[in-house]
């Protein structure tokens, strides 16, 4: 078990170094600091920014709105998903614009949303419409793939809409809706940082990235695309451990796993 | 009461029910033999309302339990919550159904299972729990396709027994392929011949 742990440290170690010291290869022989900062100077503006609290406003901010559109995103999602298997007119209705949202371009979006609303909530509206087609569409998988088997028992017995709930419809649906969350959890965020590129809003990440690239502040702004990704990941993972616990202390031990 | 009025039933060009009548009493079992494909099974879901008739009517006083061929089990619930989730109950009444879907399993061979999730029961014991959850719905009329088929000798015995005691006040049809089990379960015998149903002259 020990060796084991030891095993996987000493290998994301090694892949680790492996890429700094490519990254420092690469910028020495290209020696265009504007274009490619060394691995160094990069750390070291990311140590800078840490020292300032304004980093760790710019951060929440940006997380919070971010994660307030997923949020808005996935129970949307889920809601509209629910609402089309129930109704046959809702899903004549909302699927063609899930389907519309779905297929414009993240950038279309951001710049049409500028146009209707304050440029703070842009980021949050992205990420929402980022995240809502993708659960709606495996929400409604989750709900189409209950086994007939088991509507057929639920029919027999007489269930309510509690236990057809809790026995046929959130077995199926929680592994296709758990899936969901995990993959527009990347790209929300993707594209809610894109929203604040665009948009600027006062404490945000994306800010910090737009007037880097205005300023041709090369290392700041590779510190805080770092800044970008460390987050992604930390998010993804904690996101990922909440719908675990969530799956086995809500009774669903035996809810199979769907992979992505 | 069970009855069952000239069921006509087609799946396209293929006649698979024609002019069956059956009326299964009170306190009465109705064990249904015959070839398999030959509509028992298409039978006895028009009669738990399951699938349509294109002609004939059905009437059934009371309500219905249905023991499907295959467990047909929710696979996220525990054994206990499998039979219990059948039981009508209100907070109050959890323990009382507890303690009463326990007593079914017991009486199955099943005490010491209530925690296992269907995917560690064997083909044996999720068919007994399947029968211990249409048991604890204490319904009126009983419908059951093959319900012992995969039982073992001994407890076949076991499970029988008990079934024979707590339908002695129910209506209860019955389909199966093994003729003992009629004997068992001191059933009446009928048999379904190209889409009717026949008495047999020695049943």
């Amino acid at each position: 078990m020990a060796s084991n742990i030891l095993k996987k440290v000493l290998r994301a170690a090694f892949c680790f170094v492996f890429w700094i010291l490519l990254w420092q290869a690469f910028s020495a022989v290209l020696a265009r600091p504007t274009v490619l900062p060394t691995p160094l100077a990069v750390f070291r503006k990311l140590c800078e920014l840490m020292g300032t609290s304004r980093f760790y406003l710019d951060c929440l901010y940006s997380l919070g709105r971010i994660f307030a559109g997923l949020i808005l995103g996935i129970l949307g999602g889920a809601l509209i998903a629910s609402l089309c298997a129930w109704l046959g007119i809702f899903d004549g209705v909302l699927s063609p614009a899930v389907s519309v949202i779905k297929a414009t371009p993240i950038a279309s979006i951001i710049i049409l949303m500028l146009f209707v609303m304050e440029k703070s909530y842009v980021p949050m509206v992205s990420a929402m419409l980022m995240a809502l087609p993708i659960v709606f569409s495996n929400v409604r998988k989750g709900i189409s793939s209950v086994p007939m088997e088991l509507r057929e028992v639920a029919d027999t017995f007489g269930f309510g809409f509690g236990k057809r709930l809790r026995y046929c419809l959130l077995p199926s649906v929680i592994p296709y809706f758990s899936a969901s969350c995990r993959s527009s959890l990347g790209l929300a965020w993707k594209a809610g940082i894109a929203a604040e590129v665009i948009c600027t809003p006062k404490y945000s990440i994306g800010l910090n990235l737009n007037s880097a690239k205005v300023y041709l502040e090369s290392e700041e702004l590779y510190a805080w695309t770092i800044v970008v990704v460390i987050m992604s990941v930390l998010i993804e993972k904690g996101v990922i451990r909440l719908l675990d616990c969530m799956v086995k202390n809500g009774g669903m031990k035996n809810v199979k796993a769907l992979e992505d | 009461m069970l009855k069952l009025l000239k069921i006509e039933k087609s799946f396209g060009e293929k006649k698979v029910l024609s002019d069956v009548s059956l009326t299964v009493e009170k306190g009465e079992c109705v064990m249904l033999f015959g070839a398999s494909g030959c509509g028992k099974t298409t039978l006895l879901r028009i009669a738990a309302g399951l699938e349509g008739q294109d002609g004939g009517a059905v009437e059934k006083s009371g309500k219905t339990a249905v023991v499907f061929a295959e467990p047909r089990l929710f696979p996220t619930a525990t054994v206990l919550e499998n039979v219990t989730a059948v039981m009508r109950r209100g907070k109050k009444e959890r323990k009382d159904a507890e303690r009463r879907a326990a007593e079914i399993l017991a009486a199955f061979g099943l005490g010491g299972a209530e925690a296992l999730y269907p995917a560690e029961l064997s083909t044996g014991m999720a068919a007994r729990v399947s029968l211990a959850r249409a048991v604890a719905y204490d319904a009126d009329v009983y419908l059951m396709d093959e319900p012992f088929k995969s039982l073992d000798a001994g407890i076949k015995q076991t499970v029988v027994s008990y079934l024979r005691g707590f339908l002695s006040d129910k209506t209860a049809l019955i389909i199966s392929h093994d003729s003992a089990e009629a004997a068992l379960m001191g059933a009446d015998v009928y048999r379904m011949e190209n889409g009717m149903l026949v008495k047999p002259e020695n049943a």
